[in-house]
């Protein structure tokens, strides 16, 4: 067995976020973990790839027990973990990333290239695939990053690879090049962990699958035909997700967006759309397919280079985030942590940043009374659960922060509020809470550009979704006539 | 490969210099003889000195402020004592300085590293306690007495040359240290480990730390590493205007700071090059003297940096915000 | 609902600045006991006085600067700047002599000079929020263009006698107290009603801690930054009318040591050098500290230099100390879990 890790507890001060886990890995498999956010999956990885010791427990490589050991002795026992970030120099060059580590673990004092120049190009060769070793890294796109990620680690004659989340920034194409050079070398007898929140993505590629659950490991899966994707998620909630039917509240004789012939370069062309009045308008499609670049477009973020767009009839200016928002827009972005809030500051600060104008008079000098009412009527209506107004938003769960988020663009009352991805990484509990209230707002006219992943989740709360591909809108459908099969077979083509 | 040389800071910079020095030369002639041109480097070596010391600290994403002061404490020092036991040897002395430079260097290094603090505040601190603590020892007494073997930097010239009028000029022993310790940062950077994991560092610390990279050590060796240039340089200064004056140096540490900016360094770490240092201090150089002999009031030369600083960080920031403009995010299918 | 759970016994102002409150007592006692009678006295109090708004100012200024996790270095050249805009332009309007100047002209020119000194913090507030460079690069290209622009003007040499009606803004007393106290009472006042209370102050912190988040949530960055830096500029001013009061004289290298004390007054007063965080309160008592100190040295008959050194070692000790916190704290939990 290459590696087995028994009986693992892992505690921060008072908190336990590993216990008593057993896990273990096969020479040429790729093992799946799953769970949500502070599950413990990645307590475990980092255990394993020895940047955290743990509390108690054994690891054994090779059958051979280890005592708890740095990163650099994992490297030496062929153990790497490939971070979401990557951990790459974004300054220096492609083949420079590769060989650094193999100079320090050399422990030369010297640099001398020349030497692993044809070791690198043969692992290039060996996967098939094209990289330029002198461009420097931050050139290259981040599915070429990740690449080069990998051959730093095959590099380094590692034998277990550690993938946390390494699909989450490529679009569907590259990750099917990802998947078929990870199945490439586990016929070479690399093993994979692979760490992921798209359960689809754990069925497609994985021998095991792994599910943990508040600390604990719920069990290990092989992935066979009675492996479902249903049981994987029933394993990581403790409980089965169901998704409501919501009656629609679309107004058809009100047109209340009307997009025409919206195009940016390098990000999306040729968009038309229309949104009713109450209605809620999913978009599907996979990452780079344009759908978050079209958001951030009608958002004013990252405005359109032509195209017309209507509120209401009346054609409005969305160059400008001042402006999208005072024509009635308004958007919760994918990226919660670094574009949704300012981790750093208060709740209020964070739920009424927005209405800020609206609360102040001359000068801008805030009505205070009216102000602390805001954060409470608006925290209170979300049910949002929190301790006390003045923490930092960092102290909430995921799916609090996420209601805040809303909560604060809700505030202003918005025509037309944009949701991208807004429920990836949150709780059960938070989510329904999230569709409540975009039903309700719908129900008072406020029109939604939903955007996800979740085929279910779209299914369950849009009128209609529009499929994006390739920067295009190929295909709009009314939700009534679609099944999840139907759907997924529209963004395959 | 030589499109991307045309393209480059480095090359920018030397067409600048080129062109620049043309126009000084058509109004006054003077400019382009060797003489003037030695005589320049010569009074740019200090600067040139200490910009190599600055240009590491910055490739590692740090900052330092205090190197002047460092300069200062380790120039009086050595002076004094080499004048009070009448140790005339201008190569004890250089060691000395550069000696006495690290260890200030290194109290920096160990405050930044050991307590996480950004490094413009640790380096004012360190700033004032150096140059406080020299005035209240030294009493602001200057030194006229400088040991006759300093001179050795300033007035010996390598290949010297006869002018008409029969005096030697060339390229003095201070300034061929200056190129050569140029050469010797450029290898240390390419080509050692610790210089690369400097730039690493620079480029992503917590990668750095990831992949294994001794953070600690480098950054200590960092600052000290400026200290000991800053060291270093201070003998050439004393050397060159044949004086100490507590407060000659302290204060200019902006100067040196904007000519590695000119140079195309990056103030938030991982980029610059010693060529680019090095034509960024000559540039600065040139427009000085340029100033000078197209007898442009002095009073206009530290607008005319204020100006050169902002418009060349302005051409960096333009040329990032455009290429993050036109990156292609979507393959967006054609008709 | 939730926000009545707590209640607070002590003030906020108090609570926050606990540690520093401690010190301010701690440093006045120790300068006491080691001065004895004359750092009490009426007259080192009144000069204390005089010197705390230069210094307060200017820290108010530079405290503005950090909380977007900057450091505008070009804070007292601006200051300057202001000062010599002024003498500059009541000598040109009034035909050679200042004194000469009648009240209309002189504040024409006062508005004059505010003008210009506004518009060196618009300038860096545009290049840092439209073109993106690091402030401390853009600060440092306004200081030296401004700074020589000062020596250009002045031609290094010293303007003074200035007409009685601009030094009384800074160098009269009103009820006994200071007007450069007044002053930097009421601009501490308003620095603080400006951050805590209006939109424009919540949008500063939040942009100090997150950019990004803060343009997505519909603030113009730009306006902000402008906004930022032109509040600094004014503190500069401010400043600046008080410098003249108290030196009747302009010169291009006034205060210029003031720049790391105005630094150092923000650290200590728990700014957070990364953006996002500090109070005008905090700024405040460190500024009265470092005061203490650097009266109560002087009396001493201390060296000014050794006081520039002792800058320099408080911020280390503070830094130390503020290292050495959460160790201890880490330590104790640590001891705890193993119980």
């Amino acid at each position: 067995m290459l590696l087995k890790a028994s009986q693992i507890t892992k505690r921060y001060g008072g908190v336990t976020a590993l216990d008593h886990v057993d896990f273990d890995m096969e020479k040429g498999e790729i093992h799946g973990l799953a769970g949500v956010n502070g599950c413990g999956k990645s307590t475990l990885m980092k255990i394993i790839a020895g940047a955290e010791h743990q509390t108690s427990g054994k690891i054994y490589i090779d059958d051979e027990e280890k005592p708890p050991y740095s990163p650099a002795q994992a490297m030496k026992y062929g153990i790497g973990i490939i971070y979401q970030d990557l951990s790459l120099f974004p300054n220096l060059s492609v083949f420079e990333n590769i060989y650094l580590s193999r100079v320090l673990a050399s422990g030369s004092k010297t640099v001398r290239s020349a030497q692993y120049r044809a070791g690198v190009e043969e692992i290039i060769k060996e996967l098939g695939i094209e990289l330029d070793l002198d461009a420097t890294l931050d050139e290259l796109p981040i599915a070429k990053q990740q690449l080069v990620a990998i051959i730093r680690a095959l590099f380094n004659k590692t034998r277990l690879i550690i993938l946390d989340e390494p699909t989450t920034a490529l679009t569907t194409q590259e990750i099917e090049h990802l998947f078929g050079i990870l199945k490439t070398l586990k016929a070479k007898g690399v093993s994979f962990v692979f760490i992921t929140h798209k359960l689809t993505e754990l069925k497609e590629v994985c021998d095991r699958v792994t599910v943990f659950k508040d600390g604990h490991l719920i069990g290990t899966y092989k992935n066979d035909e009675t492996l479902t994707i249903g049981a994987i998620e029933k394993a990581m909630l403790g409980k089965e997700l169901t998704y409501k039917h919501y009656d629609s509240n679309s107004n058809p004789d009100k047109v209340l967006l009307e997009v025409s012939h919206l195009s940016k370069k390098n990000n999306f062309k040729d968009i038309s759309l229309t949104l009713h009045e109450g209605e809620v308008l999913g978009i599907a499609g996979q990452l780079g397919s344009g759908r978050t670049e079209l958001a951030k477009a009608l958002f004013g973020a990252e405005p359109a280079d032509s195209g017309t767009i209507k509120v209401d009839g009346k054609e409005v200016d969305c160059s400008s985030i001042h402006s999208s928002v005072e024509s009635g827009f308004a958007y919760v972005p994918e990226d919660r942590l670094a574009l949704g809030l300012v981790l750093a500051q208060s709740i209020r600060r964070n739920a009424t940043i927005c209405s800020l104008k609206r609360l102040s008079g001359l000068f801008g000098v805030l009505n205070l009374k009216l102000y602390k009412e805001l954060a409470l009527r608006l925290l209170d209506e979300l049910k949002v659960k929190y301790g006390l107004v003045s923490q930092p938003i960092s102290s909430l769960s995921g799916g609090n922060q996420q209601k805040v988020v809303i909560a604060k663009w809700l505030a202003i009352n918005p025509r037309i509020l944009i949701l991208d991805s807004p429920t990836v990484g949150i709780d059960v509990g938070a989510k329904s809470g999230i569709y409540d209230t975009v039903h309700e707002k719908a129900k008072e006219g406020m029109g939604f550009v939903f955007i996800s992943d979740e085929l279910p989740e779209l299914l369950s709360n849009c009128d209609r979704i529009a499929v994006m591909s390739h920067g295009r809108i190929t295909a709009v459908c009314n939700t009534s006539d679609l099944t999840e099969e139907k759907l997924q077979q529209i963004i395959a083509q | 490969m030589l499109l991307k040389f045309v393209k480059s800071r480095e090359f920018f910079l030397f067409m600048f210099i080129v062109v620049f020095s043309l126009a000084i030369t058509v109004v006054n002639p003077n400019f382009l003889t060797v003489e003037n041109f030695a005589d320049l480097l010569k009074s740019f070596t200090v600067l040139g000195i200490f910009s190599l010391g600055v240009l590491i600290v910055l490739l590692s994403g740090g900052f330092d402020l205090s190197f002047t002061a460092i300069a200062q404490v380790a120039q009086y020092v050595v002076v004094y004592f080499f004048v009070e036991y009448e140790v005339d040897n201008v190569f004890f002395a250089i060691i000395a300085t550069m000696v006495i430079g690290a260890l200030l260097g290194l109290v920096n290094g160990v405050i930044i590293y050991y307590y996480h603090i950004t490094a413009i505040i640790v380096t004012i601190a360190t700033n004032s306690i150096y140059i406080g603590f020299l005035y209240v020892i030294t009493e602001g007494e200057l030194l006229y007495d400088i040991p006759e073997s300093f001179s050795f930097l300033s007035d010996t010239k390598i290949f010297p040359m006869v002018n008409a009028s029969g005096a030697e000029v060339g390229i003095c022993v201070g300034t061929a240290f200056w190129f050569l310790l140029c050469i010797l940062v450029h290898l240390f950077i390419k080509h050692t480990v610790l210089g690369r994991s400097i730039v690493a560092i620079g480029g992503n610390q917590l990668s750095a730390s990831r992949v294994g990279f001794n953070i600690c050590r480098t950054t200590l060796f960092i600052y000290t590493f400026v200290g000991a240039m800053a060291g270093f340089a201070s003998l050439i200064q004393c050397a060159v205007f044949q004086s100490v004056v507590p407060n000659s140096m302290v204060g200019h540490e902006m100067e040196v700071i904007a000519a590695v900016v000119l140079g195309g360094a990056s103030v938030t770490g991982g980029r610059g090059t010693v060529l680019g240092t090095f034509l960024g201090v000559l540039l600065f150089a040139v427009l000085s003297n340029g100033l000078t002999l197209m007898k442009i009031s002095p009073f206009f030369y530290q607008i005319f940096t204020g100006i050169v600083i902002l418009l060349s960080v302005s051409v960096n920031a333009l040329q990032d915000l455009h290429r993050k403009h036109s990156q292609v995010r979507v393959q967006v299918k054609e008709d | 609902m939730n926000e009545h759970v707590k209640r607070r016994s002590v003030p906020r102002i108090i609570s926050e600045n606990f540690v520093i409150l401690i010190l301010m007592v701690a440093v006045y006692l120790l300068m006491w006991a080691m001065d004895g009678h004359d750092f009490v006295a009426m007259n080192n109090l009144s000069s204390m006085a005089y010197q705390l708004p230069i210094l307060g100012l200017l820290s108010l200024g530079m405290m503005i600067a950090m909380l977007s996790g900057g450091i505008n270095l070009s804070i007292i050249a601006t200051a300057n700047f202001n000062g010599i805009m002024i003498a500059v332009l009541i000598k040109s309007m009034a035909g050679g002599s200042m004194l000469d100047a009648s009240g209309a002209v002189v504040l024409l020119c006062i508005i004059g000079a505010f003008i210009c000194s506004m518009l060196v913090g618009v300038i860096n507030g545009l290049f840092i929020s439209l073109l993106k460079i690091p402030d401390i690069l853009v600060t440092l290209g306004t200081m030296s263009i401004v700074g020589g622009v000062n020596v250009w003007l002045t031609e290094g040499y010293t303007i003074s006698d200035f007409p009685q009606s601009v030094l009384a803004l800074g160098n009269s007393t009103i009820l006994g107290i200071p007007s450069a106290l007044i002053i930097f009472v009421i601009g501490a006042a308003v620095a603080s009603f400006i951050l805590n209370r209006t939109s424009f102050g919540h949008e500063l912190y939040m942009m100090g801690s997150n950019q990004q988040a803060t343009r997505y949530s519909n603030v113009s960055l730009v306006k902000v930054t402008v906004q930022q830096y032109m509040l600094s500029s004014f503190f500069a001013v401010l400043c600046s009318l008080v410098m003249i009061g108290q030196l009747n004289s302009v010169k291009a290298d006034y205060a210029s040591s003031y720049l790391l004390v105005s630094i150092l007054a923000g650290f200590l007063g728990n700014v957070n050098p990364f953006g996002g965080f500090g109070k005008v309160a905090g700024t405040v008592i460190a500024v009265i500290i470092l005061q203490f100190i650097s009266s109560g040295l002087n009396l001493m008959g201390v060296d000014s230099f050794l006081i520039t050194a002792m800058w320099g070692l408080i911020i280390i000790v503070v830094v130390i100390v503020k290292g050495a916190v959460p160790k201890i704290k880490k330590a104790r939990l640590e001891r705890k879990n193993s119980n």
